[in-house]
């Protein structure tokens, strides 16, 4: 018989991990509140139909909260599908693709299908996340005297860069800057010394920023970094959902998009994915501004 | 597509308060998806007189559409 969760006997009493996965913990924790998550999931996977159980608990059991949570969405569309009484085909075929879901009514006549999707970043996508701290955590402890650093990571490697190098090059640049020069030439030229760092497909720009205040007072090299947030959700969104939109072409019945995320996507990120990217539009002679929508979203 | 029903929960959080679920209507969709199937949802479409979004909340939440009594599954009595 599968299962979503090992029968073990639990004893963990923790909390989860910043850094382990949802199934994971979910799978370990003994709290009676993930019991009764446990067994309300696992008594809806019961009405699974048999022989697409163990391909879905397989996701489902994923240390990887993408597939995890991917397997999930389909299993709670499932159960709200059911309980709100329609009637269901689990991977329905279409030419030669096969959707989600088909919704029937009592009678047996097709309603509408459903596709559903997880979004956001992929494990690859985190374990670059995870290099680049590492690197700015070496990059931060780097003396600096009388400077601090603005930096851009401008690409990122495959693979973690060896820190060592860049620190004594990072050193040596800042040993040949005199900060009272920067200071009074910035000054005319409205210009910060820049060095960029290239290796093994990094590359970092760096820009040395005066103090004015005593040396190094060890709080960090960084005082500034560029694009260390990028507000790309609502891309990877509009993405997911042009993917499916188009994909089944022709289905004859409407189509419902279902989409979760393993990131935190705003209600703007969704009405940016949905709509278009906002333009604003300023009128110099009157001061009035405006917006509109690129013609960019999906719908 | 006919709808896109989009929210950020997972098995373990579905049924908190803070995790709202919309649904919003494609004013083009070929085969239009009737309004009002999710009731858990917050639904949004375009009024076709007027052009503009409409907002309708939901009429309720997961846990009580799932039949699940507030506060489910109790974070709060976990002995910790």
């Amino acid at each position: 018989m599968t299962h979503l969760f090992s029968i073990d006997e639990r004893t963990r009493i923790s909390g989860s991990r910043y850094n382990e996965s949802k199934y994971s913990f979910l799978d370990t924790s003994s709290w009676p509140s993930i019991e009764r998550v446990r067994h309300f999931w696992e008594s809806w996977f019961e009405q699974y139909p048999e022989d697409k159980k163990s391909a879905l608990a397989a996701r489902f059991r994923s240390r990887d909260d993408h597939p995890h949570l991917s397997a999930f969405l389909e299993l709670f569309v499932f159960a709200f599908l059911q309980r709100s009484g329609y009637e269901l085909a689990v991977d329905p075929p279409s030419g030669g693709l096969a959707l989600d879901f088909l919704a029937y009514n009592k009678s047996k006549e097709p309603l509408f299908y459903v596709e559903c999707t997880a979004t956001g970043r992929h494990r690859s996508q985190l374990g670059a996340d995870a290099l680049e701290a590492d690197l700015l955590e070496a990059i931060n402890k780097t003396p600096t005297g009388r400077f601090l650093l603005r930096i851009e990571v401008e690409a990122r490697g495959a693979a973690a860069p060896a820190t060592k190098p860049l620190r004594a090059q990072l050193e040596a640049w800042l040993a040949s800057l005199d900060a009272d020069e920067v200071t009074a030439r910035v000054e005319e030229t409205k210009r910060l010394p820049e060095w960029i760092w290239e290796k093994d497909g990094w590359r970092v720009r760096f820009v040395a920023m005066p103090t004015i205040a005593s040396p190094d007072d060890g709080e960090g090299a960084i005082g500034m970094r560029l694009a260390s947030f990028v507000p790309d959700q609502h891309i990877r969104l509009r993405a997911a959902m042009d993917g499916k939109a188009s994909k089944y072409g022709e289905l004859g019945k409407p189509l419902l998009l279902v989409l979760d995320s393993t990131e935190f996507q705003s209600d703007r990120d969704l009405m940016t994915a949905l709509l278009g990217d906002v333009l604003w539009h300023i009128d110099f002679a009157t001061g009035a501004v405006t917006t509109s929508r690129k013609p960019n979203g999906v719908l | 597509m006919s709808a896109v029903m989009h929210g950020h929960f997972d098995a373990l959080s579905f049924a908190l308060k803070d995790r709202p679920i919309t649904v919003t209507y494609h004013p083009f969709a070929t085969h239009r998806l009737p309004r009002g199937l999710f009731p858990f949802c917050e639904e949004r479409y375009f009024d076709e007189g007027t052009g503009e979004l409409v907002t309708i909340p939901p009429e309720t939440t997961v846990a009580e559409f799932f039949g699940l009594e507030a506060g489910w599954p109790h974070f709060d009595r976990d002995p910790r």
